[in-house]
């Protein structure tokens, strides 16, 4: 039995099956990060002044993720744009060019958490504290080293109230540490504090939008392709969802970028 | 992404994208330099963010999902996801409020 309105519209709504089921979609996902961005603002707007952590985040890389992601929408809308001129080779060229710039976008995306997880707080026996990236020394299981980091001492410490105040201090080239004299130690992972749980939580559900994106693109550029020789007008619209569903990955990580690198 | 257009409404549609495109480059190198500008409140920056961010999403929604040119019932759907989106905004401030704290010291 064939399911009626995939190819063609609805007359009373005017929309094929899956258009109405895209935005359905769409509408549950923009409940969803309405709200974890709503929790980010009450929160961030909340904070005492300065003491909310800023300049953890590399901007110049958000901003060339935020390049990417744009030109990956306007490659997907091309390819789409070939369909309906029954150009598949140039379907396949854009999609292709989307699903590789879908890539880089998680690479560039894991190097940041990569960073973030090495990022370490040491807490030292004589209340001293080194703030940097952790290394191993290699051959001595008693030895660490922080690398480009901020040693403050208690005294110093006492004086710090604010998170920004730690750019006031000399960063260091190397940090050399034993681990006998470190009372603890924490990495910028979500559990360090309300802004990095907060953003692994946004920027962890977005990348698995990204992720889902790619899948089913790449299906759609692979396999699922075959359609277009059957069933032309339905692949074309399964292209037209997909760009959708792409569009507002784009369009969160619109929000996200400036909310989280840049307030 | 429009029903059924023809082969020129597409190229149009296209050559527009790539414009808007260019608008979303240019107005994310605007909300970068804006960052940059000394603003001691942290809620005049979020709202400067967020102002440049809501332009960009008109853009991306507006004519990139084509939402501007979009059946009545798609409009429909948006708009009861705005109302319950500002429900529940409006619940989470309202629990939040200062009177629903009850301070015994």
């Amino acid at each position: 039995m064939d399911i009626p309105y995939n190819s063609t519209a609805r007359p009373d709504t005017g929309l094929y099956n899956a258009k109405v089921g895209i935005w359905l979609f769409l509408a549950s996902e923009v409940m969803l990060f309405g709200a974890l961005f709503s929790s980010y603002i009450l929160l961030r707007v909340s904070a005492d002044p300065g003491a909310w952590p800023h300049g953890l985040l590399n901007i110049p890389l958000g901003m060339l993720n935020t390049f990417i992601l744009i030109t990956s929408s306007i490659t997907a809308v091309m390819g789409w744009a070939s369909l309906k001129m029954n150009n598949f080779a140039g379907y396949k060229r854009n999609q292709g060019i989307t699903i590789l710039l879908a890539i880089v976008f998680i690479s560039i995306k894991s190097y940041e958490y990569t960073d973030k997880f090495h990022h370490y707080v040491v807490q030292l026996n004589n209340g001293d504290v080194v703030d940097g990236h952790l290394e191993r020394v290699k051959g001595d299981t008693n030895a660490i080293v922080i690398h480009e980091g901020y040693y403050v001492n208690k005294t110093d410490m006492t004086q710090i109230t604010h998170a920004w105040q730690y750019r006031q201090i000399a960063r260091e080239e190397s940090i050399p540490i034993k681990l006998t004299d470190v009372k603890s130690m924490e990495n910028f992972g979500p559990s360090h504090n309300a802004f990095t749980g907060i953003y692994f939580v946004i920027t962890g559900l977005h990348a698995l939008h990204i992720i889902g994106g790619i899948l089913v693109m790449a299906y759609l550029w692979g396999p699922g392709s075959i359609m277009w020789r059957t069933d032309p007008e339905r692949f074309t619209n399964r292209a037209e969802i997909a760009g959708l569903y792409w569009h507002f990955v784009d369009l969160v990580w619109i929000f996200a970028f400036p909310v989280l690198y840049l307030t | 992404m429009s029903n059924q257009p023809d082969s020129h409404d597409v190229q149009q549609q296209v050559r527009k994208q790539k414009q808007i495109c260019a608008a979303l480059l240019v107005f994310t190198i605007v909300t970068v330099g804006a960052s940059y500008l000394p603003i001691e409140s942290a809620f005049a920056s979020i709202a400067i963010a967020m102002a440049v961010a809501l332009v960009e999403a008109f853009l991306v929604a507006g004519f990139m999902m084509h939402l501007s040119t979009e059946r009545k019932i798609v409009h429909l759907v948006l708009v009861l996801t705005f109302f319950f989106f500002t429900a529940m905004m409006y619940l989470i401030l309202w629990a939040n409020r200062p009177g629903n704290r009850l301070h015994l010291h």
